[in-house]
């Protein structure tokens, strides 16, 4: 790394210190000397300047450097340190951080933000529908979402970021056993509290990855990565989408949400306010069953391009293939003569080709996304599982949703519709093979930046519902949340 | 620029809390200009190169460094005007704009307090650029956008 001049690490350690001022005319800027990062501004209040106000930044920040390299060094000659007194020289020492020079350029080591929210959720069936075996048969508040990002500037062009979602479960969890719905007991014995039993929680990687950015058409991940389809699945954080609940085709996961591997990622001016983006993934493949490792030799590949045009407003029109293979086995121990050997025994195994479509446009006030999948199923003759008294068919699953919004003058509300076609694989396994209609329509309100206020109805049923099944039952209820970035 | 003395600073709030004096520092139709170092090989940049910059989009010059944008703190007069006039979004909208974009797993761009420190961050910094009043600009490097300058009739930032 090339010599920079102790001005610059004054310089950039001032970038680095933190300073709430938002709101303020930027003559009063003047008076002060720090700087912060601008997605931590809008809740903050004006304040008065820091104590370095009147001082250049250059020798603000340079003078507690020296402190600490003169009393390290009176440290280290005169022996062991005592407890620090108020005013010593141990005082003024500050902790290191190695190598972390370039991070400052860029803030802070590391940041931690995310976002929560909580829901109310009332179902409009009757008590007797099938449905309320397994969504909610009385009304019921809950935290649904508590994810933390780590985010870390590891030099200027290495980053690292986690996203960690802290949930209730597995405590709790519907399942069935023999043909009864019961609910999953984590409860356990807590040693710090006389024994007495207290619910244990869990919490899922939703992605965590290291980053390199070596152009602007070249960004490399190397983890766990978001499957870049479609606009919901990254847009995931419930104060950025619009609408309570994900699309029903989302979360029947006709594409992995996430998947463990490499994605290297870009951006191509192609004329001024047009620009390719693509980004092209090598990976275990879905992650459902097991995250960190690959249940067969087959690599997943996932490809991704889209256009977008800021013109006027901004429009974005994506679309991404995934194929892969997902392999469930079991392992077993058998002996050829006296040797040990392995084997392991394919108990599912399906190779999937998902063609995804996404188009948004958004202008001003105005808000629209619209999203469609194609994921064709085949099982291998090893892997196909059993459905019923047969064999799980091969199967073609398509799905899609559209979503209008406006925010209108009158503070800030957006009502919205969604309306959306969805296969869902898990209910195919209990014989519903026909899509769910659903309608939604709500209310989004933003009173401020980081606080979302949520309300929306959804009725749904299947078109082509048999009687006497699942699907002959409609489904309906009201969702409501707020959700919050911090 | 000589820091405001307290005295001032408290007779500037309480006019400006009656309503007085609404945007005190950015003159009337002064325009605000690109900055990059004194030594930057940069003259030119496009207004759409300028907002890719200014999304955080990862951006790098002809000389293969990667920009690093350096907004002014939100709150600021030029930066409202800067953010409608280049990203098309009202202090608001790019407040929401920016916590979606972290959440999505982007960046935002980091701010400066005041002119001083903008102006020697950009000087000091290599691949930095920003925007200022042109009244506050120094020893900086103007850049211009789409070939025109703050003199020209069309220029962007006006």
């Amino acid at each position: 790394m090339r010599a920079l001049p102790t001005s610059y690490f004054a310089l950039i350690l001032a970038l680095a210190t933190t300073s709430a001022h938002a709101q303020e005319p930027h003559a009063e800027h003047e008076t002060q000397s720090s700087a912060h990062d601008p997605a931590e501004a809008p809740a903050t209040s004006a304040t008065e300047a820091s104590s370095a106000a009147t001082t250049p930044a250059t020798q603000a920040v340079a003078a507690p450097q020296g402190a600490a390299a003169t009393s390290a060094t009176a440290a280290s000659a005169e022996g062991p340190v005592a407890a620090p007194e108020a005013g010593s020289a141990a005082a003024e020492l500050v902790d290191e951080q190695p190598g972390a020079t370039d991070s400052l350029l860029n803030g802070e080591a590391l940041k931690i933000y995310g976002f929560g929210d909580v829901g109310y959720r009332q179902m409009l069936v009757p008590k007797s529908s099938p449905w309320l075996v397994y969504l909610n048969r009385h009304p019921s508040v809950f935290v649904g979402h508590l994810n933390f990002y780590f985010d870390s500037q590891l030099s200027e062009r290495w980053r690292a970021l986690a996203e960690v979602r802290f949930t209730y479960l597995p405590q709790g969890g519907w399942q069935t056993t023999d043909g009864v719905v019961h609910h999953r007991d984590t409860r356990t014995a807590d040693y710090m509290d006389f024994t007495r039993d207290h619910p244990v929680g869990g919490l899922m990687i939703e992605r965590a990855f290291i980053e390199y950015s070596a152009a602007s058409w070249l960004t490399l991940q190397a983890g766990q990565f978001l499957t870049p389809y479609g606009i919901w699945n990254v847009d995931h954080g419930s104060p950025v989408i619009i609408g309570v609940t994900p699309p029903y085709m989302v979360g029947a996961r006709l594409l992995p949400d996430s998947q463990v591997g490499l994605l290297g990622s870009g951006r191509i001016s192609l004329v001024d306010d047009l620009e390719l983006s693509y980004a092209l993934g090598i990976s275990n493949g879905r992650t459902d069953l097991i995250a960190y490792e690959d249940m067969d030799d087959n690599k997943a590949l996932t490809a991704r391009l889209a256009l977008t045009y800021r013109g006027a407003g901004e429009l974005t029109l994506g679309s991404t293939l995934y194929t892969g293979t997902n392999t469930d086995t079991t392992r077993e121990i058998y002996f050829e003569g006296a040797s040990p050997k392995s084997r392991e025994n394919i108990t599912y195994q399906v190779k999937e080709r998902s063609l995804a479509a996404d188009l948004r446009y958004v202008n001003g006030p105005l808000h629209f996304q619209a999203e469609g999948v194609l994921n064709d199923r085949k099982f291998t003759d090893k892997g196909r599982p059993t459905q019923g008294a047969g064999l799980s068919p091969d199967r073609r699953n398509i799905g899609g949703y559209a979503l209008v919004g406006y925010r209108t003058p009158l503070f800030g509300i957006m009502p919205y519709v969604k309306v959306e076609s969805s296969p869902d694989p898990a209910l195919q396994d209990l014989g519903v093979d026909q899509n769910v209609m659903l309608f939604t329509g709500g209310l989004n309100y933003r009173p401020v930046p980081r606080v979302v206020f949520k309300g929306e109805f959804t009725y749904g049923f299947f078109p082509d519902h048999k009687p006497n099944t699942f699907a002959d039952n409609p489904l309906a209820g009201i969702d409501l949340q707020i959700a919050w970035a911090f | 620029m000589e820091p405001l003395s307290f005295r001032r600073r408290q007779f500037l709030r309480a006019i400006a809390a009656i309503g007085l004096t609404p945007r005190i520092s950015l003159a009337a139709n002064e325009p605000l200009v690109i900055v990059t170092g004194s030594t930057s090989h940069l003259r030119d940049l496009s207004s759409d190169k300028l907002r890719r910059i200014f999304l955080a989009l990862p951006t790098d010059d002809d000389d293969g460094h990667r920009f690093l944008p350096i907004n002014l703190a939100q709150g600021n007069t030029a930066r409202e005007q800067f953010d409608r006039r280049v990203l098309n979004m009202s202090p608001t909208e790019a407040s929401r704009y920016w916590i979606d974009q972290r959440l999505r797993g982007s960046k935002p761009p980091r701010s400066a307090g005041s002119f001083d420190i903008c102006r020697r961050a950009v000087q000091e910094l290599p691949g930095a650029i920003s925007y200022l009043p042109a009244s506050a600009v120094g020893s900086l490097k103007v850049v211009s956008i789409d070939g025109r300058t703050p003199r020209d009739h069309n220029y962007a930032l006006k």
